[in-house]
C-alpha cells in the first residue's frame, strides 16, 4: 500500500478507533501514572515505586487479587457451562421455545444491584429459602447464608446475571451448525458428549471465548454484588480500590486499578488461549 | 456384509403419512436405489434405515438383527450426506479418521486404513488440508472415504452427486459403484435422477406418495414398468387408455385404443377390462406392419444429435416418437408400427 492509501485508511478509522484509543489510552495512562506517583491530588507529584512497594507488601492485596480472579474465573465458567446445554436445547424451535428463550434472557434486564438485594432477601436468616428448607424438613433451624466466606452467593448472582449473555452469544453460534454435520458425527459413532466436545464446542469456540472473556472481565471487576452479597472477610479488587479512594489514597487506588486492568487483560488472554488449546489441541488456525 | 429387511414400515408426521406399508429386502452386496419425485418419502426411508428417524410402525432388520429402535451411532451403517457434512474445523485426515477414533480402533490399524482409503480415493495429497480447501468432487470423495473407512455393513447415500457438475457427476458415479462392488457393500442410494438410478443400480425402488410403485432391476423397470407412474417417471412413455377385447392366443391380448386396434404380447394378465397401456418413443418403427400400425402427422421436430424427437398427432391425441432418421419434418404423415411385445400393459383405470 502506498503512503497515501495508508493515510486514507487511518483517516477513515480515526473517528471510531481513534476515539476508543484516546479514551482507553487516557484512562490507562492516568492510572499507571498515578500509581507511579504522578498526578497527586494531595501532595507533590514525583516518580516513585513507593505505592507499589507498599501495596505488594500487603496480605489483603494478594487476597483481593486471588478472590477477584476466583470470582471472575468461576462466574465465566459456570455461566458458559449453563448456557451451552440451553443453547443446544433451544437450537431448534419448538412450541414455547420463544417464551423459554425470553424468560431465560430476562436477567439481562434486571439491574445488578436490584438482583443482589432480591438475592439477599431470599437467602437472609428469615428469608424464603430458610423458611422453605425448614418447612420441607431439611433444616431444623435457619442457616446463615448471607455474605458467605467463599463468595458462593456472588457466584450464584454472577452466573444468574451473565448466563443469559452467554446464551445470547452461544445460541446463534450453535444454530449455525448444520444438522447434517451433527448427524454425520452421530452416524460415525459419536454420542452426546463426543458430539459436544468434538463438533459443537470447536465450531462455536469464538462465541465461547467471547462469552468467557467478557463475563470474566465483568466479574473480576465486580463491585455491586460484592458490596451487598460478598464475604466480609475479603474484598474484591474493585472494592479494595474504592476503599483507598474513599480514604483519599489516590495513588494506592491507582495501584489497585492498574492491577485490576492487568488481571483482566492477562486473565482473559489466558482464558481465551486455554479454551483454544483444550478444544483444538493447540491448533490456532 | 449385511442384508436389510424392511417389513410393513410406516412413518407418519402428525396427520401426514410419509411412508405407508413399505416392505422390501436388500441382499448382501446389492446396490438398491430409491427413486422418486421430491416428497415421495425416499429420504425419510433412508433416515429410517440409518436410525435418524423412528418409524410409526413396522420393523427394520440389518444382518437379521432388529435395529428399528437402535440409535444411528450404534448401527452398522454409514451415511453419505447430500451436503457431504464434512467437519469444517478438522483436516481431511481427521475427518476420515473420526469414526475410527469413536470406535477406539488402535493407532496402527487406523493409520493403515487411512493410507488404504486415501490411496483408493486419490486423497493422499489432501490429508492435511481443511475441507474448504478442496473442490466439490474432492469433498465428495472425503465424505465417501469417511463412510467407507468404517467398513460398514450397509452404506447409505443421500443424493450424493446432486451438488456436482454434470461431468464430475459421471466420474464420481462410476467411482462409487466401483468402490461398492470392490468392497461388496450393501448399498442404498437415494436419488431423483432416473439416469443415475438406471446406470448404477442392481435394483431400483420407485416410490410415489410414500408407497412403493415397483422394485425391479433397471432393465425390467424400463422395459416392463408395472404402473403408468413408473412408465412416465423412468424415461419417456406414451400412455393411453385401452379396453381389453380378448386373448387371441396365450399371452397375446387384443386391445381397443385411441390409435386403433392393437395387440400386446405380455406375460402379465391384464388387471381389468379397462387398463392403461404404454409404449416407449423409441419402440416405434417407421414402417408399415400387419399389426399395431398407424399413421401419424408430425407436428413438431427436435433434432437431438444422435436421434430426433418427433411430436405427432394421432386421431387428435399427441404422442412422442424417437427416430434416427433426421429427414422428417412437421406436416408430413408417417406410417408407424409397434411390436406387440413393446406395448406394455399397465394398471387398471381407476
Amino acid at each position: 500500500m502506498t503512503a497515501k492509501k495508508w493515510i486514507t485508511v487511518l483517516a477513515l478509522l480515526a473517528p471510531g478507533v481513534g476515539l476508543i484509543a484516546v479514551m482507553i489510552g487516557t484512562v490507562i495512562y492516568m492510572a499507571v501514572a498515578q500509581s507511579l506517583g504522578y498526578y497527586s491530588l494531595m501532595g507533590e507529584s514525583e516518580f516513585s515505586f513507593e505505592f507499589w512497594d507498599k501495596m505488594l507488601g500487603r496480605k489483603a492485596y494478594y487476597k483481593s487479587v486471588r478472590f477477584s480472579i476466583y470470582i471472575g474465573f468461576f462466574s465465566a465458567l459456570f455461566s458458559v457451562a449453563l448456557a451451552y446445554p440451553l443453547a443446544i436445547w433451544l437450537r431448534k424451535p419448538f412450541n414455547g421455545s420463544l417464551l423459554i428463550g425470553a424468560v431465560l434472557k430476562a436477567p439481562l434486564l434486571v439491574p445488578g444491584l436490584v438482583a443482589a438485594f432480591l438475592f439477599i432477601n431470599v437467602i437472609s436468616y428469615n428469608g424464603i429459602l430458610n423458611q422453605f428448607m425448614q418447612w420441607i424438613g431439611f433444616w431444623d433451624a435457619p442457616h446463615r447464608l448471607q455474605n458467605d466466606r467463599n463468595g458462593y452467593g456472588i457466584l450464584v448472582l454472577q452466573t444468574w446475571k451473565n448466563m443469559p449473555f452467554a446464551l445470547l452469544l452461544l445460541t446463534g453460534a450453535v444454530q449455525s451448525i448444520s444438522d447434517d454435520v451433527l448427524d454425520a458425527a452421530r452416524d460415525l459413532g459419536a454420542g452426546t458428549m463426543a458430539r459436544f466436545r468434538k463438533i459443537i464446542a470447536p465450531l462455536t469456540i469464538s462465541s465461547m471465548q467471547a462469552a468467557l472473556v467478557i463475563i470474566f472481565i465483568g466479574a473480576v471487576a465486580d463491585f455491586s454484588f460484592q458490596v451487598i452479597a460478598g464475604p466480609t472477610n475479603r474484598q474484591s479488587l474493585a472494592q479494595f480500590m474504592v476503599f483507598f479512594k474513599d480514604s483519599g489514597r489516590w495513588h494506592d487506588a491507582a495501584v489497585v486499578g492498574v492491577t485490576l486492568m492487568a488481571v483482566a487483560l492477562i486473565g482473559s488472554a489466558l482464558l481465551a488461549f486455554a479454551t483454544r488449546i483444550i478444544l483444538k489441541g493447540g491448533r490456532i488456525k | 456384509m449385511s442384508t436389510i429387511d424392511i417389513d410393513r414400515l410406516e412413518m407418519r408426521f402428525g396427520n401426514f403419512t410419509a411412508l405407508k406399508d413399505i416392505s422390501v429386502s436388500v441382499k448382501e452386496g446389492e446396490f438398491v436405489t430409491l427413486l422418486g419425485p421430491s416428497g415421495c418419502g425416499k429420504t425419510t426411508l433412508l433416515k429410517l434405515i440409518s436410525g435418524f428417524l423412528k418409524p410409526t410402525n413396522g420393523t427394520i432388520k440389518i444382518a437379521n438383527e432388529d435395529v428399528t429402535l437402535t440409535p444411528p451411532e450404534h448401527r452398522d451403517t454409514a451415511l453419505c450426506f447430500q451436503s457431504y457434512a464434512l467437519f469444517p474445523h478438522l483436516t481431511i485426515k481427521d475427518n476420515i479418521e473420526f469414526g475410527l477414533k469413536q470406535k477406539r480402533v488402535n493407532g496402527s490399524e487406523r493409520k493403515q486404513r487411512l493410507q488404504d482409503m486415501a490411496g483408493q480415493l486419490a486423497l493422499d495429497a489432501q490429508l492435511d488440508k481443511l475441507p474448504n480447501q478442496l473442490s466439490g468432487g474432492q469433498q465428495q470423495r472425503v465424505a465417501l472415504g469417511r463412510a467407507l473407512i468404517m467398513r460398514p455393513g450397509v452404506i447409505l447415500f443421500d443424493e450424493p452427486l446432486s451438488n456436482l457438475d454434470a461431468k464430475l457427476r459421471d466420474s464420481v458415479r462410476v467411482e462409487i459403484r466401483r468402490i461398492q462392488q470392490e468392497n461388496n457393500l450393501t448399498a442404498v442410494y437415494v436419488t431423483h435422477d432416473q439416469s443415475e438410478a438406471l446406470a448404477m443400480s442392481d435394483r431400483v425402488m420407485v416410490l410415489n406418495g410414500g408407497v412403493i410403485e415397483q422394485v425391479a432391476p433397471p432393465e425390467t423397470l424400463y422395459n416392463a414398468p408395472s404402473t403408468s407412474f413408473v412408465a412416465d417417471f423412468i424415461g419417456g412413455a406414451n400412455i393411453m387408455n385401452a379396453e381389453v377385447t380378448g386373448e387371441t392366443e396365450p399371452g397375446v391380448w387384443a386391445l381397443q385404443t385411441p390409435i386403433g386396434e392393437m395387440v400386446s404380447k405380455s406375460d402379465r394378465t391384464p388387471a381389468a377390462k379397462h387398463i392403461k397401456v404404454c409404449w416407449r418413443p423409441e419402440a416405434v418403427k417407421l414402417v408399415d406392419s400387419p399389426v399395431n400400425s398407424f399413421t401419424a402427422r408430425v407436428t413438431e421436430r427436435q433434432f437431438q444429435g444422435s436421434y430426433t424427437d418427433l411430436f405427432v398427432d394421432i386421431g387428435g391425441n399427441g404422442y412422442r416418437l424417437k427416430t434416427s432418421d433426421p429427414g422428417i419434418y412437421p406436416g408430413e404423415n408417417i406410417n408407424c408400427s409397434i411390436e406387440p411385445s413393446d406395448l406394455i400393459l399397465l394398471e387398471a383405470i381407476q
